[in-house]
């Protein structure tokens, strides 16, 4: 287990270098720069000792004046050091983290449906942003620590060394006890501020949900039930908060135990030695500004040694997505396609989402260039799953799909999807205007198209309606639309493209009924000239098809004309009598 | 809207709040001071870190120039051993001050979050028609914690900064006056370097976050919308805008460099020249044998102590208009007015016939508009009613008004004969049951979902329950059963289907009144025949009040009840609308004209 995690992390880490490696010349201007700075800092102790034992002691003012200044000069340099090393390690992890995740944002864009059936939004998301954000926090900050935590704190041993080889093994101890101390209560402290993080999503998510369903909350009488669920959460939160705090106030503060510690013992044997006369008053001095310098340094190696297994396993987990690879994916010899009559063969298609239970048995089905076709069926009978094949957003486990005679394998998806339009039974509004929502799909669009299609789809009349028109904003920052709306701008969006082929899911579910019918009869117009496959429950559409497929249980059960359907009585008689209840209770 | 409540673009100003920053402090510290024992603890331990902060430099000047320069080694050992006491309390006094300020912090955290959420709950509906959901929920959560990091945990460690400031400059001055005048330098001059910084620098950090933020709409649009992006073959075009946004990160990033890039160094050099400055007039002073060379080097000590307190007190100050501004958000709500309150001496009723009158009812939500106007209706106990008009009517709104959800402008509403402004809400409302048109799914499985109509209820009852209104096996046939997550099955049932989950909540409650906003939008027929025989189990031998949308659900009612324009325009049963061809008839021939037309 151990091993394999080790070899994982191996292989992570190496990524990480390759992606480093691309913009190793800012690496090494940053990692230069954290040296110079680092060397520069180490070297003011030394100063402030000469400043005391060549000036004041010496009864010298000339002296501490020269020194003196010789420290302002280092901690300048170590400004403009600091600086240079700050903006270019931002820069450099940054870049990097930028290039991990449009990868990253490039992969999900490449994954076929089936990758987002099984995954959650919400992961995604946070892969994309706060691994990442992890990753850039570990290649500025945490990196920039780690040299410097690291080589000042072998610069102030050697200089310690360098005045009491035996007060530097004090030193020493005291560093490295800092540098454990340090990682375990990094590594004590991170789960439980990970529970109190995931206690707050708890906390914020009881109350979205009470506030949504608050009418509800009001009409069963639960405002104690809920109040008591909000409690109990909040005294865990409250637990697990003073918890951190008391490790928090016990670890956080050891430093300065340690500190303490080292210190009085350097002040004891420091004493000593120095009425010996082995140590001066400025050395001693200098020994305990090196300890207090190395406080942070050594928190912040505690926070990089100790937060690094995190680091790669949030790298790790956006691999994951950038390796993930797509199930649906051109043939090499994939061609593009110039023009399409509009001609569709479905041969032998069976089809299943996750398990084994079968949405699509057997189906095959020819479609005439510019014929009309009605798929209809009762609920999950695979209706709309046949739309999704043809546009190529799932594959068929077996069975082949042929427009114009090409199997849609060989066919360039772009180009593929250049001639086929689908309007999503609950089409997805991006936050934009309206107008940028219609000529989404499209490119060089003109005004009047755009108004054009509109009209054609029945909306231009709410669009007018509306304070700014098509440039009312909508989606999650603007304006909410109706379902119906939603699928009108949908069924504009699809027209602008002009599309060989057009696919209408439930293209009325949504809709009143004066709006229905006015928009039966534009759909009229609308599909001259194409080849139309409308999916829909309601049969106020079939006038509009040439031919009518009835499914069930992912089967063709029946096929025809509205007619030959009805003198049938099958199916499609039987969902037709139904919808017509209540027609026959006001004949009465 | 739960999902993007987190999500609001931030601001880059804060906005001002209006209450005087001294009345919201004062409120604060009233709550505070409930934690008295644990406040004494906080003062002890503070007041004891500073002294302790103060005195060890100075026992480094008794080491260097009483024992060092004389050198004279007796005694030294108690010193040093002193010296390591000295720093044992100390880690002792800091580690009791952070824990009980964090404790203090904490309590007062949880019970101001248990006080918004439960005001939240008594708060009626007309609150919050006027507030949106998601700024509720940041007012609850991200509000509560940064009141509390800045005004409680915040303060009260800011506090021990001034006590321990005031302390070094005391003793500094106590020392040595004229070395304390150069040794102070670095005061002024760092507080100008954060306040210069501070804001800056603040507003640089908002600005990566807003960017995060937009990166992460785009991925989160992206992948809400991927089927519509992969059909019109936009994959490309988003991933440059995504790699466009990701760079405006960079930049952003950036800012935030350049300024930290500033800020460090410059307070570091406000440090050194301190220091310097020490060394020099030390020097000076040591030659001259004005100060000894003990007191020079305790003095460097004191200069870098100095530099954190001053940075953090100027922070403060920074963050303290946003933390006001969150607090009086907080007292926003505690102090909104409750409107729909109970009255002192209000009835428990247990058992009722069912009877609804309504008198002279009017209703209007905002001023501008009336909804309801002089609504008279009688419901005889154990009468079904159908309310039917066009949307917007005001019929569910006649319905929420029976919920007692708001109370009328005028007229009044008897159930039995009382005033339902006497009755106590818990009991109106056990009594009466409301079944939306929309069914609000709590996270949980489908049966903790029913049990919410009554939380006490056991498993067996609710299955009973489901099998005798007829939908036991359309749930059975749910991916599991009555254990199928809610949020899941929320995705794939259709608003018909849901409310079959608030009838079997309504049916458990064993209500005499129930009133039904129907939902049979979107259903099969098979569907419609579920929910339809639900309804009418669910309405058996009880008054109920049906807002019926599809009117064919109106057929079977004892009465219907027409509403348009405000007011209700006919009355009658079925069959006597009908004939009449008045507004029923006409609202029905319109709804099958599509039909008809065939």
């Amino acid at each position: 287990m151990d091993e394999s995690n080790n070899r994982v992390g191996g292989r992570v880490s190496t990524r990480l270098l390759i992606y480093l490696a691309k913009r190793w010349r800012l690496f090494i201007i940053s990692i230069a720069s954290i040296i110079i700075l680092t060397t520069l800092n180490s070297l003011v102790p030394i100063y402030i000792r000469d400043a005391i034992d060549q000036g004041i002691l010496m009864k010298n003012l000339w002296n501490t004046i020269y020194y003196t200044i010789i420290i302002l000069g280092l901690v300048g340099g170590a400004g403009v050091a600091s600086y240079t090393s700050r903006y270019f390690i931002t820069l450099l992890s940054q870049q990097v983290v930028h290039d991990i995740r449009v990868d990253a944002f490039k992969s999900i864009q490449r994954q076929s449906m089936d990758f987002f059936d099984k995954t959650y939004t919400g992961q995604l998301i946070s892969r994309i942003t706060n691994d990442a954000n992890r990753l850039a926090r570990f290649f500025s900050n945490r990196l920039r620590n780690l040299v410097n935590s690291i080589l000042l704190a072998s610069l102030s041993i050697y200089y310690m060394y360098t005045m009491s080889p035996r007060l530097s093994i004090i030193a020493a101890a005291m560093i490295i006890t800092l540098a454990i101390v340090n990682t375990r209560y990094v590594m004590i402290i991170r789960p439980i501020y990970d529970a109190i993080r995931h206690q707050i999503g708890v906390l914020a998510s009881i109350v979205t949900n009470n506030l949504n369903g608050i009418k509800t909350v009001k009409a069963l009488s639960l405002e104690e039930h809920e109040t008591s669920i909000f409690n109990k959460e909040n005294n865990e939160f409250t637990r697990m908060s003073l918890k951190a705090a008391k490790i928090r106030a016990i670890y956080g503060n050891i430093s300065t135990l340690v500190l303490g510690a080292s210190i009085s013992l350097i002040l004891y044997y420091g004493a000593y030695a120095a009425i010996n006369g082995e140590l001066t008053i400025g050395e001693i001095t200098a020994f305990i500004t090196y300890l207090t310098m190395l406080m942070w340094p050594m928190r912040a190696l505690g926070l990089i040694l100790g937060g690094f297994q995190r680091t790669l396993a949030s790298a790790k987990r956006i691999f994951e997505i950038i390796d993930a690879k797509p199930k649906i994916y051109e043939n090499p010899s994939a061609r593009k396609l110039r023009d399409i009559r509009g001609e569709i063969l479905l041969k032998n298609i069976v089809f299943s989402y996750i398990d084994e239970h079968k949405v699509l048995n057997n189906i095959n089905l020819r479609i005439k260039p510019g014929e009309k076709i009605l798929i209809t069926g009762p609920p999950g009978s695979g209706k709309s799953t046949i739309l999704k094949l043809l546009m190529r957003l799932y594959d068929p486990q077996s069975g082949n799909i042929y427009i114009d005679g090409i199997d849609i394998k060989d066919i360039k998806l772009d180009s593929l999807r250049k001639f086929i339009a689908m309007v999503p039974q609950e089409p997805f509004i991006f936050s934009g205007t309206i107008r940028e929502n219609i000529s989404f799909g499209a490119d060089n669009i003109q005004e009047k198209d755009i108004i054009e299609a509109a009209k054609a789809a029945q909306i231009h009349e709410f669009i007018m309606s509306l304070p700014k028109r098509y440039d009312t904003l909508v989606g999650e920052k603007g304006i909410t639309l109706s379902g119906g709306q939603r699928q009108r701008i949908a069924i504009a969006r699809a027209l602008l493209t002009k599309p060989k082929i057009l696919l209408l899911d439930d293209p009325v579910s949504n809709l009143d009924a004066e709006t229905e019918r006015k928009l039966i009869q534009d759909l009229e117009k609308i599909f001259e000239d194409r080849t139309v496959i409308i999916v829909s429950q309601r049969l106020s559409l079939a006038r509009l098809a040439d031919r009518i497929i009835v499914l069930d249980k992912g089967r063709i059960v029946e096929e025809g004309t509205h007619n030959q359907l009805i003198t049938k009585k099958g199916l499609y008689h039987k969902l037709y009598t139904t919808s017509l209840t209540q027609r026959k209770i006001l004949k009465r | 809207m739960s999902e993007t409540a987190f999500r609001k673009p931030l601001p880059l100003e804060e906005e001002a709040p209006t209450t005087p920053a001294t009345q919201l402090a004062k409120r604060i510290a009233r709550y505070i001071l409930r934690y008295k024992h644990i406040l004494i603890i906080v003062v002890a331990s503070t007041i004891a870190t500073a002294i302790i902060g103060l005195l060890t430099p100075y026992l480094l000047a008794t080491i260097i120039d009483e024992y060092i320069t004389k050198l004279k080694t007796e005694g030294l050992t108690t010193i040093a051993l002193l010296y390591l006491t000295l720093m044992i309390g100390q880690w002792i006094s800091q580690t009791l001050r952070s824990y009980s300020i964090q404790t203090i912090g904490q309590y007062f955290l949880n019970n101001l979050r248990q006080e918004v959420f439960e005001k939240l709950q008594r708060l009626s509906l007309q609150f919050y028609t006027t507030r949106r959901i998601g700024d509720l929920i940041s007012i609850a959560i991200n509000d509560t914690t940064i009141l509390n990091e800045v005004l409680v945990s915040g303060m009260l460690s800011i506090i021990g900064d001034i006590i321990s400031l005031a302390g070094i400059i005391a003793i500094m001055i106590y020392l040595s006056p004229p070395l304390a005048a150069v040794a102070l330098i670095n005061i002024p001059l760092i507080a100008l370097i954060t306040r210069f910084f501070g804001s800056r620098l603040r507003r640089a950090y908002r600005l990566t976050r807003r960017k995060i933020a937009e990166l992460t709409t785009i991925v989160e649009e992206s992948i809400a919308g991927i089927s519509v992006i992969k059909s019109f073959r936009k994959e490309e075009d988003i991933v440059y805008n995504f790699s466009g946004l990701s760079r405006e990160t960079i930049n952003a990033y950036l800012n935030v460099a350049k300024l930290m890039g500033f800020f460090w160094p410059l307070t570091n050099i406000a440090t050194t020249l301190s220091t310097v400055l020490v060394l020099i007039i030390g020097a000076y002073l040591s030659i001259t044998g004005l100060v000894t060379i003990g007191i020079v080097i305790a003095f460097i000590q004191y200069v870098n102590k100095l530099g954190q307190p001053i940075t953090q007190l100027v922070n403060m100050y920074d963050s303290l208009q946003a933390a006001f501004a969150a607090a009086e958000r907080i007292y926003g709500i505690l102090d909104a007015e409750e409107y729909i309150k109970e009255d002192e001496d209000a009835i428990e009723l247990n058992n009722i016939l069912g009877e609804v009158k309504i008198k002279n009812l009017s209703f209007s939500y905002t001023k501008e508009e009336q909804v309801l106007k002089d609504i008279n209706l009688h419901i005889n106990p154990g009468e079904t009613i159908a309310l039917v008009g066009k949307t917007g009517a005001g019929k569910t709104t006649l319905a929420n008004l029976i919920c007692r959800f708001y109370d009328p402008d005028k007229g009044t509403i008897y159930i039995d004969g009382i005033d339902i402004r006497k009755i106590s809400i818990k009991s109106l409302r056990r009594l009466i049951s409301y079944v939306p048109q929309e069914t609000y799914l709590f996270p949980g499985t489908i049966i903790d979902n029913i049990r919410l109509g009554r939380p006490d209820a056991a498993d067996e009852e609710i299955i009973n329950i489901c099998k005798s209104l007829g939908i036991h096996e359309f749930i059975e046939k749910l991916p599991n059963g009555y254990n199928t997550d809610a949020g899941e099955a929320g995705k794939r049932l259709s608003t018909g289907e849901k409310q079959l989950i608030s009838i079997a909540r309504a049916m458990l409650r064993k209500p005499s009144i129930v009133i039904l906003d129907e939902a049979l939008s979107s259903v099969d027929t098979a569907t419609e025949e579920i929910i339809k025989n639900a309804i009418k189990h669910l309405i058996k031998g009880r008054t109920s009040i049906i807002i019926a949308h599809r009117l064919t659900l109106a057929r079977d009612a004892d009465k219907i009840v027409v509403i348009d324009g405000r007011r209700i325009v006919e009355e009658g049963t079925y069959q006597q609308l009908i004939d009449k061809k008045g507004y029923y008839y006409k609202l029905l021939q319109k709804q099958t004209i599509e039909t008809i037309a065939k």
